[in-house]
C-alpha cells in the first residue's frame, strides 16, 4: 500500500468480520483469494495449531480457568474468615437445612447428566431428543434456583440479611442489642400487637404461647429497666433465640418462633459474617446458574444436531463448572 | 464459511457510498466499532496516551505540593479551583491515589497488553486477526465504562478515591473515613471491575490466538520474545486478575451492603461505628497483592519482550540465549505468584512467613539477571545502530538494572522495615515502571510506528525527545532514592511538618522542575507522533531490515494482514549469519542459501 495520504490499517472500509467470523471453532475462513497485490489481497491463511482443539473449546477452557481463580478467591476468603472467626453459628441457628441443600446438590448433578445426554443426542443427530434433554436441563437449573430462593426467603424471614441496616443479627448481647430490642418493642404497630396479646383470653392460647407470653412480659420489663445489668441482656438474647451452646433448650423455642410476628433482633455470634459469606458465595454461584440458563435458552432456538454440537459442548463445559463449584460450596457451607 | 467479497479498491479511489447513513456506518464499523485487531490496538494506544497525559498532570500537581506545600498551584490550580488553587490535604491524597490508579489501570496495563498486544500478536505469528474479533472489540469497549467511572469520580461529592491505589480497608470500607471514601471509592471499584473484565476478555483471546493461529512452521520456540512475553502476560492476567475482581466485589459489598468481609468488629472510623462484621482488613491486603504483585510483571514483561526484539534488530545480532530468555520470563511469572507477601512485611505477619516471602522474592533476581546479562550479551560485539527506538531500548535495560537492584533492597525484610513507606519505594517503582516500561513503550512506538501508520517518525526529534526524557526522569526519580534513604515519607501532604525534613525542600523543588521538564518534553513526542502520521516519510514493508513476520506484511497491513501465506522456516533472530550473503534472514526466507539468494534477487 503506497500511503500517499494518511492510511490507517483497514482503511479500505470493508469489514469482513461482520459475518460472525468468531462463532467458534472455525479455521481462518471468511477470506477469498482474489485481488492480489498492493496489500489488498486476502489470503486464506493456514495455521499450525498447537492443540487439537477448536478455538471455541480452548477459549472456554481458558475462561473456566479464570473462573476457577475467581471462586478460589471467594472460597479462600470464606475459609480464612470462618476459621479465623471467634464464633461461627451452627446450621440451625441460621436456618440452614442440610436435607434441602443435599436435594439441591442432587438436582444440579442430575442437570449435569441431562446436558451430557443432550450432547450425545445431538451427536447422533437426534435433534428432538436433544431438545428434550436440554429442556429438562433448563428445568432442573430453574428448580435449583427455586429451591435457592426458598432458602433465601427462610433466612430473610428470620432477619438474616447480608446487609446491615435490615439485618436483625447481633454478635453479642451488648447495649446496642438492648436498644435494638427496645426500639423494636416500642414501634407503634408492635405496641398494638403486644396489647392485643396481653388482652387475649388465657384459654385461646396454646401451652407454648402461654409460657411465651410470660417470658415476653419478663423481657419487656427488662429492656425498659433503668438499672439493667449486662446479665439481663444475655437473658433477653436467650429468650429471643436460645442457642444450643448456652443450654437454652430447657424452656422451649425462642420467642421469635413462638410469635413469628415479633421479629425481635437475635444474638447469633458470628452470624453477620456468616451471612456475608453465605450470600456472597451462593449469590455468585446463583448468578453463574442464571447465565447458564440463559445460554441454554438461547441454544434451544437452534436445531440441536451435529452442527451445533460444539456450542452444546461448550455450554455443557460451563454447566459442569457451575455444578463443580456447588460441589465445593455444599460441604463447606452446610456440612462443616 | 463461504462469503464473497467485492473486489478491493484503494481507499483513495473508492466512490463515495450513495447514502450518507451508510458512510457513517462504514466509518463507525471501520474506526469505532472495528473488529480488526490493528484498529483495536490503535484505539487502545490513543486512549491510553490520552490517559498518560492526565496521569502525568496529576503527578505534576502531586510534585508541586511536595516542592512548595500549600502554595497556589499554577495553571493546573484553575482546573481544581479549590480555595483559590491551593490544595487541601485530602485533595493531595486523592491526587496521588488517582495518579497511580490512572497510570496503572488505564495506561501501563492497557498500553502493553491492549495496544501492543492487539497490534502485534496476529502480525507477528502470521494470523489474519485474533481468534475472536468480536470479543477483542468488547475488550476495548469494556475499558470505556472504566474510563467513565474513573473520570467521573473526580466530579462527584467528596472527589475521587483517596485511600491510595491499594485501597486498604478500613479507610475504604468505611464511607466516612475520608471525602474520597464515599462515592469516589465506589466508582473506583466499579472502574476496576470493568478493567478486570476487559483484561480477562483480552487475555483468554490472546492465549487462544497464540496457541492455535501460528503460521505453518512458527513453532512456539520460533516466536519472537514480544509474543512470548505477551503470552505469559496473558497467563498472568487470566489467573491473577479474577482474584482482585472477587476482592473488589467483596469490598463493594462491604461498602454498599454493609457486609463485614474486611471490617474488623467494633471498628470506629471518624466517629462512625462500622458494621458489626468481624472481618479481616489483612484479608484484603492478601487478595489485593495476590493480583497486584503478578500485575507488576504484567506491567513490565511485555516491555521486556519488545525491548529484546528491538535490541537484536539494531545490534544486528541474534538474541543471546533465546531459550533462557523464554524460561526466565516464565520463571519471573511463576515466582510472581508466590511473592505477594513482600508488600506486607510491616503488616505484622509471622516472621517465618516474612522470611519465606523474602526468599521467594530474592529468587526473582535470578531470572531477571539472566535477562539483563542476555541483553548485554546481545549488544556485545554487535553493529549497533543508535536509532531512537534503540536508544529507548538500551535505556530500558540500564534503567531496569537500577530499578531491579533497588528492588533487592526492599525484598530484604530488615531493610524494608526501614525504607517502607519512604520515597525509596517510590524511586524503585518509578524506575521500573516509568524508566523501564514507559521507555520500552516509547521504544515500541518508534519501532512499530512505520507498521502502524505506514510512515516513519522523525528520528532527530525522536532523539531530542529521548535525551530530554532520559535526563529529566533521572533528575526526578534518582533523587527519590536519596530522599528515601533519609526517611522522607511518601503519602504525606506536608512532610515538612517534621522539622528533620526541612532541609530536603530544595531537593524536592529540583525534582519538581525535572518532572515539569519531563512532561514538557512529551510535547515534542506528541507533535512528532501526529506530524509523522500524516507527513512522515513513507515506510516500506521492512524499514529496519528486521526478521519477524510483521515486516513481511504491507505497511500498514490491510485487512487480513498478509497478502501471501507466511511460512516460517527459522527463528526470529537470524542476524549477521556468517556466509549467508545478506545481513539478516527473515523468518519467511526459504531454508537453503541458494533459495535465499534467489528470493533476495526477486
Amino acid at each position: 500500500m503506497t500511503a500517499s495520504a494518511i492510511s490507517l490499517p483497514h482503511g479500505d472500509g470493508h469489514d469482513h468480520y461482520a459475518h460472525g467470523h468468531d462463532s467458534s471453532g472455525y479455521d481462518s475462513s471468511g477470506h477469498d483469494s482474489h485481488g492480489h497485490g498492493d496489500g489488498h489481497g486476502h489470503v486464506h491463511l493456514q495455521y499450525q495449531p498447537g492443540l487439537p482443539l477448536s478455538r471455541g473449546k480452548l477459549i472456554m477452557w481458558l475462561f473456566l480457568s479464570t473462573e476457577i481463580m475467581f471462586f478460589a478467591a471467594l472460597l479462600g476468603s470464606y475459609v480464612v474468615l470462618r476459621f479465623g472467626a471467634p464464633a461461627w453459628p451452627l446450621p440451625h441457628h441460621v436456618h440452614l437445612s442440610e436435607p434441602i441443600g443435599a436435594f439441591n446438590t442432587f438436582v444440579l448433578i442430575c442437570s449435569s447428566v441431562t446436558v451430557v445426554l443432550a450432547l450425545e443426542a445431538a451427536r447422533a443427530d437426534k435433534a428432538e431428543l436433544a431438545k428434550l434433554w436440554m429442556i429438562l436441563t433448563l428445568a432442573l437449573g430453574t428448580l435449583f434456583l427455586g429451591v435457592k430462593a426458598y432458602e433465601y426467603s427462610a433466612k430473610f424471614s428470620h432477619g438474616i440479611y447480608p446487609w446491615s441496616p435490615r439485618s436483625r443479627v447481633y454478635e453479642k448481647p451488648d447495649l446496642y442489642y438492648g436498644s435494638a430490642v427496645r426500639a423494636r418493642l416500642g414501634e407503634p404497630a408492635m405496641i398494638d400487637r403486644l396489647k392485643a396479646l396481653d388482652d387475649t383470653p388465657e384459654g385461646t392460647l396454646s401451652e407454648a404461647q402461654r409460657s411465651g407470653r410470660e417470658r415476653l412480659r419478663q423481657i419487656r420489663t427488662m429492656v425498659t429497666n433503668p438499672d439493667q445489668q449486662p446479665f439481663d441482656l444475655a437473658v433477653i438474647a436467650d429468650q429471643v433465640m436460645p442457642l444450643a451452646s448456652s443450654g437454652g433448650h430447657g424452656h422451649g423455642a425462642g420467642l421469635n418462633d413462638v410469635f413469628p410476628w415479633l421479629r425481635l433482633p437475635a444474638v447469633i455470634p458470628g452470624g453477620n459474617l456468616w451471612a456475608s459469606t453465605y450470600f456472597l458465595l451462593t449469590g455468585f454461584h446463583a448468578i453463574h446458574v442464571v447465565v447458564g440458563l440463559i445460554v441454554f435458552a438461547i441454544l434451544l432456538l437452534y436445531r440441536l444436531d451435529h452442527r451445533t454440537y460444539g456450542m452444546i459442548e461448550n455450554a455443557g463445559l460451563y454447566w459442569h463448572f457451575v455444578d463443580l463449584v456447588w460441589i465445593f460450596l455444599f460441604p463447606l457451607l452446610y456440612l462443616f | 464459511m463461504s462469503t464473497v467479497h467485492a473486489p478491493h479498491t484503494p481507499a483513495s479511489t473508492t466512490v463515495a457510498p450513495p447514502r450518507p447513513a451508510s458512510q457513517l456506518s462504514t466509518f463507525l464499523s471501520t474506526y469505532v466499532f472495528s473488529k480488526d485487531h490493528k484498529v483495536i490496538g490503535l484505539q487502545f494506544l490513543f486512549s491510553t496516551l490520552l490517559w498518560f497525559l492526565i496521569g502525568g498532570l496529576l503527578a505534576l500537581a502531586v510534585r508541586w505540593q511536595i516542592a512548595w506545600p500549600w502554595s497556589q498551584v499554577p495553571v493546573l490550580g484553575k482546573l481544581f479551583a479549590q480555595e483559590g488553587g491551593q490544595m487541601a490535604p485530602e485533595f493531595y491524597t486523592m491526587l496521588f491515589t488517582m495518579h497511580a490508579t490512572v497510570m496503572i489501570f488505564l495506561v501501563i496495563i492497557p498500553i502493553l497488553a491492549g495496544a501492543f498486544g492487539n497490534f502485534l500478536i496476529p502480525l507477528m505469528i502470521g494470523a489474519d486477526d485474533m481468534a475472536f474479533p468480536t470479543l477483542n472489540m468488547l475488550s476495548y469497549w469494556f475499558m470505556w465504562p472504566a474510563f467513565f467511572a474513573f473520570g467521573a469520580s473526580f466530579f462527584v461529592e467528596g472527589g475521587a478515591a483517596s485511600s491510595g491505589w491499594t485501597s486498604y480497608p478500613p479507610l475504604t470500607t468505611n464511607t466516612a473515613a475520608s471525602p474520597g471514601s464515599g462515592m469516589g471509592q465506589t466508582l473506583w471499584l466499579l472502574g476496576l471491575t470493568f478493567v478486570g473484565v476487559s483484561s480477562m476478555l483480552g487475555s483468554v483471546n490472546y492465549m487462544t490466538t497464540i496457541i492455535l493461529m501460528r503460521a505453518p512452521g512458527m513453532t512456539m520456540f520460533r516466536l519472537p520474545m514480544t509474543i512470548w512475553a505477551m503470552f505469559i502476560t496473558a497467563v498472568l492476567q487470566a489467573f491473577a486478575l479474577p482474584v482482585l475482581t472477587a476482592a473488589g466485589f467483596m469490598q463493594l459489598a462491604d461498602r454498599m451492603l454493609g457486609t463485614g468481609f474486611f471490617t474488623p468488629e467494633g471498628n470506629v472510623v471518624n466517629n462512625m461505628l462500622t458494621s458489626t462484621g468481624g472481618g479481616h482488613p489483612l484479608l484484603w491486603q492478601h487478595l489485593f497483592w495476590f493480583y497486584s504483585h503478578p500485575a507488576v510483571y504484567i506491567m513490565i514483561l511485555p516491555a521486556m519482550g519488545m525491548v529484546s526484539d528491538i535490541l537484536t534488530v539494531f545490534a544486528r545480532k541474534p538474541l543471546f540465549g533465546y531459550r533462557p530468555m523464554v524460561y526466565s520470563v516464565a520463571g519471573i511469572a511463576g515466582l510472581g505468584f508466590i511473592v505477594w507477601g513482600h508488600h506486607m512485611f510491616v503488616s505484622g505477619m509471622n516472621p517465618a512467613l516474612g522470611i519465606t516471602f523474602m526468599v521467594s522474592t530474592m529468587m526473582i533476581a535470578l531470572p531477571s539477571a539472566v535477562k539483563t546479562f542476555n541483553w548485554l550479551g546481545t549488544l556485545w560485539g554487535g553493529r549497533i545502530q543508535f536509532t531512537t527506538a534503540m536508544l529507548f531500548a538500551v535505556s530500558f535495560v540500564s534503567m531496569f538494572i537500577i530499578g531491579g537492584l533497588s528492588g533487592i533492597f526492599m525484598a530484604a525484610t530488615p531493610v524494608d522495615i526501614f525504607i517502607h513507606d519512604t520515597y525509596f519505594i517510590v524511586a524503585h517503582f518509578h524506575y521500573v515502571l516509568f524508566a523501564g516500561t514507559a521507555m520500552g513503550v516509547w521504544a515500541g512506538i518508534y519501532y512499530w510506528f512505520p507498521k502502524m501508520f505506514g510512515r516513519m517518525m522523525n528520528e532527530s526529534w525522536g532523539k531530542v525527545h529521548f535525551f530530554l526524557t532520559f535526563l529529566f526522569l533521572n533528575g526526578t526519580f534518582f533523587t527519590m532514592h536519596i530522599l528515601g534513604a533519609v526517611g522522607f515519607p511518601r503519602r504525606l501532604a506536608d512532610a515538612y511538618h517534621y522539622e528533620t525534613f526541612h532541609h530536603l525542600q530544595p531537593l524536592n523543588a529540583f525534582m519538581t522542575w525535572c518532572a515539569i521538564g519531563m512532561v514538557a518534553s512529551q510535547i515534542i513526542f506528541a507533535i512528532n507522533f501526529v506530524w509523522s502520521m500524516f507527513y512522515g516519510p513513507v515506510a516500506g514493508r521492512n524499514p529496519w531490515n528486521a526478521n519477524t513476520l510483521e515486516w513481511t506484511a504491507p505497511s500498514p497491513p490491510g485487512h487480513g494482514n498478509f497478502d501471501f501465506q507466511p511460512v516460517v522456516h527459522r527463528g526470529p533472530y537470524e542476524y549477521s549469519v556468517p556466509g549467508c550473503g545478506k545481513d539478516h534472514l527473515m523468518q519467511t526466507d526459504p531454508p537453503n542459501e541458494q533459495a535465499a539468494a534467489l528470493a533476495a534477487a526477486h
